[in-house]
């Protein structure tokens, strides 16, 4: 029997054999094909948007002022709330990143993985493509219409870490993964979930139990290969009788955020509906929430699901 | 890495960026190479992941970490290989005159074949930590970054990947059952 320093050895020494130098045509034809491939500009996403609490809700929003650069066009400062009029972006054709903030033009966007290093571990995507109609706007990583208003939807993305049991009282609340976080495949590729008494199928106040979590897929595209990636839904709901300033720091907590120092997802009002998708990439589940509220028209909606069905994960 | 060639080659330059790719370069398709353990699809991975570095340079936020950022782009450009060809096309090599013998007299070339076929039984992600250690001399800590997992991960898939391939090895250690055994 070979002993662990035995199959060290071996092992060392079998990987020190073969092939050692890149061939010259493959450096060549990667060098032809850099005109072909431009540089994907970007900046750094700002942190999520302030907790939403019931003050908040009443129309008292921090004044933010941004500047968004755009490829090929530009972007004005913008001021969420400010009575000064804004001039209209101009549509755009290809992605574009998506801006820390402001209005956003019809068009193409891509909301990049803020963390494309993924240290100590993240969800494994580039970044997410999607198409959105006029009048919608982003604030630090949340999409939106009709911001903290009874009409809002919204959408945001997500490495989340962990789910509160009581997305109230979550300071003392147990954590638990999320569902998506230990599951394997079958032999058709189906998703086989991990026994777990937590995750947003347990999550209190998230609405009546049993809770079902429905399998579908999004659009992916993975090494310019398209195809689709294995998701699970969920729907979520928060009381419409729940007074969040009675929450722990005023806020309703549905889960944490990896790896960002207490970064949480608190984007959560009395009534509001959660869709919410966790998709199976590599590493950590890669999670989108899409929101409305009970006052949300059929067309808003529509135009959520329209959103939703434009939406690519670009693997890298 | 030079820093300031990264650098450079974020803000466009072409020429800073065909000398980190000739730096870099071989090492990247050596490891490519003994991950995939196939030529074409090993320069395949690395001729995309070059092609990933240049595309999204600009978004390395530490040029510092370019070295553990460029192998993480290069497991993935595995993985799509892997995902392309599933089925195992082996590359027949020529053995050397002078094979080297073991110590009970029978050949090396025996080891190297259940190696190789245990190392193709490991997934991709066990394959990276066995050639990002190994072959790379990587710390387990640099491993999981690169990888973008935690070291634990990283130490959980480095045990049972060797735990397979030393079961590999062992299969043909293992005496036959001797003929008309009462």
């Amino acid at each position: 029997m070979s002993t662990d320093r035995d199959v060290t050895r071996i092992v060392r020494s079998w990987l020190d054999e073969g092939v050692t130098a890149l061939p010259d045509r493959v450096l060549d034809a990667v060098l032809d094909q850099l005109p072909a491939n431009p540089q994907r500009r970007t900046f750094w996403l700002a942190r999520r948007l302030p907790p939403m609490n019931s003050t908040f809700r009443l129309g008292i929003a921090a004044a933010v002022l941004v500047i968004a650069a755009i490829l090929g066009s530009s972007y004005i400062n913008s001021q969420v709330g400010s009575d000064q009029p804004t001039p209209t972006p101009s549509p755009s054709a290809t992605p574009v990143p998506l801006p820390s903030a402001g209005a956003l033009a019809p068009g193409s966007y891509f909301l990049a993985n803020s963390d494309p290093i993924c240290a100590g571990g993240c969800s494994g995507y580039r970044w997410i493509t999607f198409t959105l109609p006029a009048g919608w706007a982003t604030s630090h990583g949340l999409v939106y219409k009709h911001l903290n208003q009874p009409g809002e939807v919204a959408f945001s993305a997500w490495t989340v870490d962990q789910v509160y049991a009581d997305p109230c009282h979550w300071q003392g609340s147990a954590l638990s993964p999320l569902e998506l976080a230990n599951h394997s495949h079958d032999a058709t590729g189906a998703i086989i979930l991990a026994p777990e008494d937590g995750g947003l199928a347990n999550q209190a106040l998230r609405g009546p139990l049993p809770r079902a979590l429905t399998p579908v897929t999004l659009a992916s595209v993975w090494s310019g290969v398209s195809g689709r990636v294995m998701v699970l839904r969920i729907d979520l709901s928060v009381p419409t009788e729940l007074d969040v300033s009675t929450c722990d720091k005023g806020e309703f907590r549905s889960w944490t955020e990896w790896h960002v120092a207490d970064g949480a997802n608190s984007h959560h009002a009395p009534s509001q509906l959660d869709t919410v998708y966790m998709v199976d990439v590599d590493r950590r589940p890669l999670v989108i929430d899409a929101s409305h509220m009970p006052a949300t028209s059929e067309e808003d909606l529509a135009e959520l699901e329209a959103i939703l069905a434009s939406m690519i994960i670009d693997r890298g | 890495m030079d820093t300031e060639l990264v650098i450079r080659a974020q803000h466009g330059d072409e020429g800073a960026f065909t000398s980190l790719a000739v730096a870099v370069g071989d090492r990247l398709h050596a490891v490519a190479h003994r991950i995939l353990r196939d030529t074409d699809l090993a320069e395949d991975a690395t001729q995309q992941a070059l092609l990933n570095v240049w595309r999204d340079l600009p978004q390395l936020r530490d040029p510092a970490r370019f070295d553990a950022w460029s192998y993480r782009l290069l497991v993935r450009a595995c993985y799509a290989e892997a995902r392309r060809t599933r089925r195992w096309a082996p590359n027949l090599r020529l053995l050397p005159a002078d094979e080297p013998m073991g110590a009970d007299g029978t050949s090396l070339v025996i080891d190297r074949d259940q190696l190789e076929r245990g190392f193709r039984r490991l997934s991709i992600d066990h394959r990276a930590v066995v050639v990002l250690h190994h072959y790379l001399d990587l710390p387990l800590s640099e491993v999981a970054e690169a990888l973008g997992v935690p070291e634990g991960t990283v130490r959980s898939r480095l045990h049972h990947a060797m735990r397979g391939l030393r079961a590999a090895l062992d299969a043909d250690a293992r005496p036959a059952r001797r003929e008309g055994a009462q």
